[in-house]
């Protein structure tokens, strides 16, 4: 498919899951009284609603999934490896650790999104440490390795949720599974993200050469080293700011680059703009899921992610051996 | 005139053990070479130290006179161009899209291709006979149209040197020369030269114009296959008895 036409029919369905989004809710409103609240901004219920609650969730769910599937694809590109994801390789658990453990400590809150990131480095200097990649590029021990990580991670957490007062628990255990009730803030997430697509976009051509092989890539002239720098940074900063917003969310990472693949393949000019618009798309499907399929309840966004992306990783390993 | 590359007293190790020693060796334009030795002797070492993909212990590799470790990874992608043994993709790629790959040390920072780029990697498709394949992913393709592919990349990357690393691996016997010489005859003379480590001392004998014997101890002899070409020297190189036959101009080796 066309590279134009892909982003074209990606941005559509990202407004059409958009426009659902703010239409519907938890409250049922008419369409026609928040599409006019969209338009004149008036007061009353449909216009506060909207401004308040539904439109920046929206715009919230975009960003974070976007961030997410990004971070995706481009740990896929550094360990060449279509499996990987920073959420089953221990990323996003070391981010949430971090999260946490600065929120025990009574650390002020933009001290989170450090913490996350120091989570998110730690996590991946002992996978790469432990699994031993770099040198043997075995996919099974790296994906044991992050595996365990993970298990790790999460042992530490309900370790540190165990000791917090239990007038907190119930917010920091929704965060846990991916939450997009508290949009904190929208805008160091798409600060974050439109900071992390232009050096990407600009590295696309080297991208693709890494996916030949390291040495492959280096022989033909790629400063390999700068690249998985480049890449290894952007993908910790964006798992990690999107943790420390919107909690660990699993697997867009995982399934969105994988569908833009088998529509277009490898390319980074196109797969990350498109997997960014898809992981978009997703998160703001999931979101919505949750907020109407058990309304009034609301369940959080990463459980529908999960079971997306569950059947798929299965798929995919079973695939690959 | 300075040489394409030049090793000034050079020492390689891989991990503890000790490889090539104390290499004194110049490439000059228009030549072919050939290194043979017995398996673990470096011969594949000193192809990754050329290309600046493995470091030298001691000495010095130097490119048209600058020292490796002093160029970027594209500089040196303009001077060397290797052919791996083996190459695996687990993200597939097109022939085209590979054989285009090899123009990307020539381009700019964006690494958009220029229509000169596009007429010279097709020029490289057409060589290597591979017009039917150009839009099947590598991986597809057998182990010898693979080959054929990753020679059309070095022709497109059009450095001085092109470094082969056993090119004649998944080649039929009766391909594996008439592929390898119309490769080295689609180089320009007066600015490129060829390295091949092989297996088999009758291919170098009959492909190079010099021979770069790597023996076991670290040392070294190097020269014109007239003179190094000798079943003496291969006896001494893979540490059993070889003896040589004269059949008219072509000379052949065989062990026992």
């Amino acid at each position: 498919m066309p590279g134009r036409l892909l982003i074209a029919l990606l941005s559509i369905c990202l407004l059409l899951v958009s426009l659902l989004s703010i239409l519907l809710g938890s409250v049922q409103l008419p369409s026609a009284d928040i599409l006019s609240a969209l338009l004149f901004h008036e007061d009353g219920l449909a216009s506060e609603i909207l401004w308040d609650y539904r439109l920046p969730r929206t715009l919230f769910a975009i960003v974070i999934g976007a961030m997410l599937a990004m971070a995706g694809a481009m740990m896929q590109t550094l360990l060449r490896n279509p499996l990987a994801d920073p959420y089953i390789l221990g990323t996003s658990g070391g981010a949430a650790a971090g999260v946490l453990a600065a929120f025990h400590l009574s650390f002020p809150l933009w001290f989170h999104l450090l913490a996350a990131v120091a989570g998110a480095v730690l996590s991946t200097i002992l996978l790469l440490l432990f699994s031993g990649f770099i040198r043997s590029r075995d996919t099974n021990r790296l994906l044991l390795t992050g595996i365990v990580l993970t298990t790790g991670w999460g042992a530490l957490i309900t370790f540190l949720l165990t000791l917090s007062p239990s007038s907190s628990l119930p917010g920091m255990l929704f965060w846990l599974v991916g939450d997009l009730n508290e949009q904190a803030s929208l805008s160091v997430p798409a600060l974050v993200l439109l900071l992390s697509l232009p050096p990407v976009l600009i590295a696309a051509k080297p991208l693709d050469m890494l996916l030949l092989g390291r040495q492959q890539a280096a022989s033909l002239g790629v400063d390999v080293a700068q690249m998985h720098l480049l890449l290894l940074g952007f993908s910790i900063l964006l798992t990690a700011t999107a943790v420390a917003f919107a909690g660990p969310i699993g697997f867009v990472g995982l399934v969105a680059p994988h569908i833009i693949r088998l529509i277009s393949g490898s390319g980074h000019r196109l797969l990350i703009p498109a997997t960014a618009l898809l992981g978009g798309i997703l998160l703001v499907s999931a979101d919505l899921l949750s907020r109407t399929l058990v309304a009034p309840r609301m369940m959080p966004a990463g459980v529908f992610m999960t079971l997306l992306g569950v059947p798929l990783f299965l798929y995919l390993i079973r695939r690959q051996s | 005139m300075t040489p394409l590359a030049e090793c000034d007293r050079v020492f390689l190790e891989a991990g503890t053990t000790r490889l090539v020693q104390d290499l004194r060796w110049a490439l000059k334009p228009g030549e072919c070479w050939g290194i043979l030795g017995p398996n673990g002797s470096g011969k594949t070492t000193l192809l990754l130290a050329l290309a600046g993909l493995h470091p030298v212990t001691q000495g010095d590799i130097r490119l048209d006179g600058t020292a490796v470790r002093k160029l970027s990874r594209k500089a040196i992608a303009r001077h060397v161009g290797l052919l791996f043994q083996e190459t695996h993709y687990p993200f597939p790629v097109k022939v085209r899209e590979l054989v285009m790959a090899g123009r990307y040390a020539w381009q700019n920072a964006g690494g958009a291709g220029s229509d000169r780029d596009e007429e010279i990697s097709a020029r490289a498709i057409a060589a290597m006979q591979l017009e039917r394949l150009a839009e099947r992913p590598v991986d597809t393709l057998s182990g010898g149209e693979r080959r054929r592919v990753a020679l059309a990349t070095l022709l497109s990357q059009q450095a001085g040197i092109q470094l082969l690393d056993e090119p004649e691996n998944h080649l039929d016997p009766g391909v594996r020369l008439k592929l390898l010489e119309g490769f080295i005859d689609r180089l320009d003379k007066d600015r490129q030269s060829t390295v091949m480590v092989l297996h088999e001392p009758a291919l170098a004998v009959r492909l190079c114009s010099h021979l770069l014997l790597l023996f076991d101890d670290g040392s070294y002899l190097a020269g014109e296959t007239t003179q190094v070409a000798t079943a003496e020297n291969m006896t001494r190189l893979y540490g059993t008895p070889f003896h040589a036959i004269q059949n008219g101009k072509r000379l052949l080796f065989y062990p026992g």
